[in-house]
């Protein structure tokens, strides 16, 4: 069963030309609609996030200033982030209903979420806006289940690096961040060193590959390097911070990945997610078609619904970067511990 | 403290990073330091939606004005956020012992309380940040 929620009319964050665009909705909907599944869906309302809810993850002088800056018109916060008049109460609504399903999948213990919600979140920082995302979607969902005494996991496959997520989560040791990204490409951060902070050491796990990495290489690199962490964490709850412009066709970046590599690595997640607690939060997708096939693939898989997915992608670079990483990693975490716990390294 | 040897400036086309670097050409000629322009790539230019490819040569004009020779001024694009790429930066190897960045770049918010790149990277740099205001007279884009 699909946990999901009425559609959120997003027009009013809009920037003519802007590749983050209002579509982008319609085009995941349409991903929904593709896999037929009639009676199989709940739609919960949309609801603004409180103000408590977002302070978990943001300053709240950013949150007044975010607010009074688009009450103002809004404008540029920088070279890539846009606001309008509409967008604070959007972000608000985005965030909430994030939560809303989240409530609704717990009150039914069973079902898969579906957040499909813009603007995203995993730029955000808890004081900046940055890379499209203004307040932090899957950072507000995370902090309510960790409020909540839950483990978190938060599995991010956007094809950049959920900076955003992972410095809000830096030095917490009850949510574990892993993403694999294309590097090096914006935001710049999420080498193989960045493993947690002092408290939470181990539970940033972070799998730069090369542009031109296959679907193959990506699920290798999660397996092999992020599997026995998420093992030893052994999560209650699993959030999806699902970018798609890992897609071939995405003009954003340059991984080769198919609506059947996604439905493969949703498979991967949902070998460990325990069922009825796994939440998928839409992040980047930027070509439309390629959103749409990503987004049934995935649901597909978790759902197990019918649907043709494009082949799976490989044998692209990255086969060796996977042993650096493991490499880098297991060096970084002896000196980290060493630090930590004064430890001989 | 020893002189800066190496300074890196932050660069995003804007009459903002215009002053950073000419302040950091002036520290250049007065320490005889090398100079590190550095852009950062963000989304929209991935997307090829804004189009950096006159930023090289619109810092070789500055350059070009100022006392500094150009084979100590050097430009590099790196794909990333400007506070990341910049703290990177200050990182290298050799380490950058001077960053310039002017108070803000293309946005057009205040920067002061919805998260200014300056303010960040002067929070976190290991080395001297110097943030270089617009000056009067010059408008902002
Ligand atoms: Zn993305």
């Amino acid at each position: 069963m699909l946990i999901t929620h009425e559609i959120l009319d997003s027009s009013g964050h809009e920037d003519p030309g802007h590749p983050e665009r209002p579509a982008r909705l319609d085009a995941v909907w349409a991903g929904v609609a593709d896999l037929h599944l009639d009676g199989d869906v709940v739609r919960v309302p949309v609801r603004s996030a409180g103000r408590a809810e977002l302070a978990r993850v943001h300053e709240p002088v950013y949150l007044d200033q975010l607010g009074a800056f688009c009450f103002e018109g809004g404008g540029e916060l920088d070279a890539d982030t846009y606001a309008t008049y509409d967008s604070w109460p959007l972000a608000q609504q985005a965030a909430g209903t994030g939560l809303a399903v989240l409530d609704e999948l717990h009150r039914r213990g069973e079902g898969v979420g579906f957040v499909a919600v813009r603007p995203p979140g995993h730029h955000a920082l808890r004081d900046r806006a940055m890379g499209f995302c203004l307040i932090n979607n899957v950072a507000v969902a995370a902090a309510a289940l960790r409020s909540a005494g839950e483990r978190v996991a938060i599995i991010d496959w956007d094809v950049h690096h959920g900076n955003g997520t992972q410095a809000i989560f830096w030095n917490d040791p009850d949510v574990l961040y892993v993403s694999a990204h294309e590097w090096p490409l914006f935001p710049g951060s999420g080498v193989a060193a960045e493993v947690g902070g002092l408290t939470a050491v181990d539970r940033t796990v972070n799998l730069p590959l090369p542009a031109g990495a296959t679907g193959d290489v990506v699920l290798q690199a999660l397996e092999e390097v992020a599997g026995p962490v998420i093992d030893d964490f052994d999560p209650t709850w699993t959030l999806i911070s699902a970018g798609f412009d890992g897609h071939r066709d995405d003009p954003m970046a340059d991984f080769a990945l198919t609506s059947g590599d996604y439905a493969r690595l949703a498979r991967w997640v949902r070998g460990f997610a325990r069922p009825g607690r796994l939440a998928v939060y839409l992040e980047g997708g930027y070509d439309l078609d390629a959103l749409r096939h990503s987004v049934a693939g995935t649901l597909a898989e978790l759902l197990d619904a019918p649907t043709t997915l494009e082949d799976r992608s490989q044998g692209g670079p990255g086969v060796d970067q996977v042993a650096r990483i493991r490499t880098e990693r297991k060096a970084t975490l002896q000196l980290v511990r060493a630090q930590a716990f004064g430890e001989a390294p | 403290m020893k002189r800066p040897s190496r300074i890196v400036v932050g660069y995003d086309g804007s009459p903002h990073a215009d002053g950073a670097l000419d302040f950091a050409l002036m520290m250049a000629d007065s320490c005889g330091a090398e100079v590190l322009v550095l852009h950062a790539t963000g989304l929209l230019e991935r997307f090829e939606h804004r189009d950096v490819t006159h930023l090289p040569d619109q810092v070789a004009a500055r350059v070009a004005a100022s006392r500094v020779p150009s084979a100590r001024v050097h430009f590099a694009f790196d794909d990333g956020d400007p506070c990341t790429t910049l703290l990177r930066a200050a990182e290298l190897d050799p380490p950058a012992d001077l960053l310039v960045v002017g108070t803000r770049g293309h946005a057009t918010h205040s920067g002061r309380l919805l998260g200014s790149t300056s303010l960040e990277v002067a929070e976190h740099a290991p080395v001297p940040v110097i943030i270089v205001p617009l000056e009067e007279g010059s408008t902002a884009a």
